[in-house]
């Protein structure tokens, strides 16, 4: 199966036979990786109607269920890790479902893409527009990504909510992500979190 | 009657009939009876209904719906009734039904999932209130057909 770059990463930062929630699932390959592989149990939330349907045809359990509308029907602690894959992003309150995530979940991975990247300073500072690329394919009034974020502004958020952060990675490609990190700021296209509240 | 339009929803009744008149006129001056479309319909319906049914297997049937409760026999408990369930689930809503609306399927599903059950639920955009599931649909057909095929006649789960 071939998996995303950063989703290679988190698997192992989560435990075997654990219990895990996904959300904003897609497709389902994470969970049916980490079905497959380490034993993980679990539920995927999802609001795409064809990414659903990929989800059951994979045998992954799916929830139709708009994150947007918060996690109120989950307990608390209810499972080992809360993953969200590169949707914090397009989230109305991306501060709120993180609360949300610390809150559902023992341990929490979050990944997002990083607007510090070079490539996007380049284009708003040489062109004076918002970032279009390969990564982020979207113009700026049609786009689902309404909360952009670089890895500085993540560690404060993390710092002003007492969120402890227990691993962190960056994922690039091309020639220049031998520097990612050394300035991952600059160089990390994908930023990768594994957070807890635990013991902060 | 009234059975008949919960399966039905607020759209499908407005498209179908709206105010539409069957006999007479709401012009001032004339004693001619007003009779509108869809009452006509249900009363068609209703007749009908009458003649196929015997009315007393239809309160049978209707009191056994009442009194059937998942959780009775597990201290009132959804998620201690689901617990001890060996199949996969696979729960399906209509947005517009309200005999079986999707709130309620929603609390299935959470009682699923906090049982550690093997579930998956999408709700499906319709029109056709609860008659839904009877109707050509392509979301729903397909999140049916990608489901049965995943289902292995001869599989337990452990």
């Amino acid at each position: 199966m071939n998996m995303r770059n950063d989703l290679s990463i988190i698997q192992d930062w989560i435990q075997p036979d654990s219990r895990a929630l996904d959300l904003g699932c897609g497709d389902g390959t994470l969970l049916a990786t980490l079905r497959d592989r380490k034993n993980v149990e679990g539920y995927g939330l999802e609001i795409g109607a064809d990414q659903i349907t990929a989800c059951i045809a994979k045998r992954v359990n799916v929830i139709e269920q708009d994150l947007d509308k918060g996690l109120d029907n989950f307990s608390d602690k209810s499972f080992d890790t809360v993953i969200m894959t590169q949707a914090l992003q397009a989230m109305r309150f991306p501060h709120l479902v993180l609360e949300e995530m610390l809150r559902v979940g023992k341990e929490c991975i979050v990944t997002f893409p990083n607007f510090g990247h070079w490539k996007a300073r380049w284009h708003l500072a040489l062109n004076g527009r918002m970032p279009v690329s390969d990564l982020l394919p979207y113009e700026w009034y049609d786009t689902p990504n309404i909360h952009f974020c670089t890895f500085k502004d993540f560690e404060v958020l993390c710092r002003e909510k007492n969120i402890n952060i227990l691993n962190r990675q960056v994922v690039a490609d091309g020639a220049l992500s031998v520097f990612k990190d050394m300035k991952p700021n600059l160089f990390g296209e994908t930023a990768l979190y594994h957070l807890t509240r635990q013991g902060a | 009657m009234i059975g008949h339009i919960t399966y039905l929803s607020d759209d499908a009744m407005g498209k179908k009939f709206g105010r539409e008149l069957k006999a007479g006129t709401f012009k001032q001056g004339t004693d001619e009876s007003v009779e509108f479309q869809v009452e006509s319909y249900l009363r068609y319906q209703g007749d009908v209904f009458s003649n196929k049914f015997d009315a007393n297997t239809y309160i049978l049937m209707t009191k056994a719906l009442d009194y059937f409760d998942l959780a009775r026999e597990y201290h009132d408990d959804a998620i201690e009734a689901f617990s001890t369930a060996k199949c996969r689930f696979m729960v399906i809503s209509f947005t517009t039904d309200w005999r079986f609306s999707p709130d309620r399927s929603r609390e299935i599903v959470d009682a699923l999932m906090d049982a550690n059950q093997p579930v998956s639920y999408a709700e499906i955009e319709s029109n056709y209130g609860h008659d839904a599931f009877l109707l050509p649909n392509e979301r729903y057909e397909n999140v049916f057909r990608q489901h049965m095929n995943t289902i292995d006649p001869g599989e337990e789960r452990q």
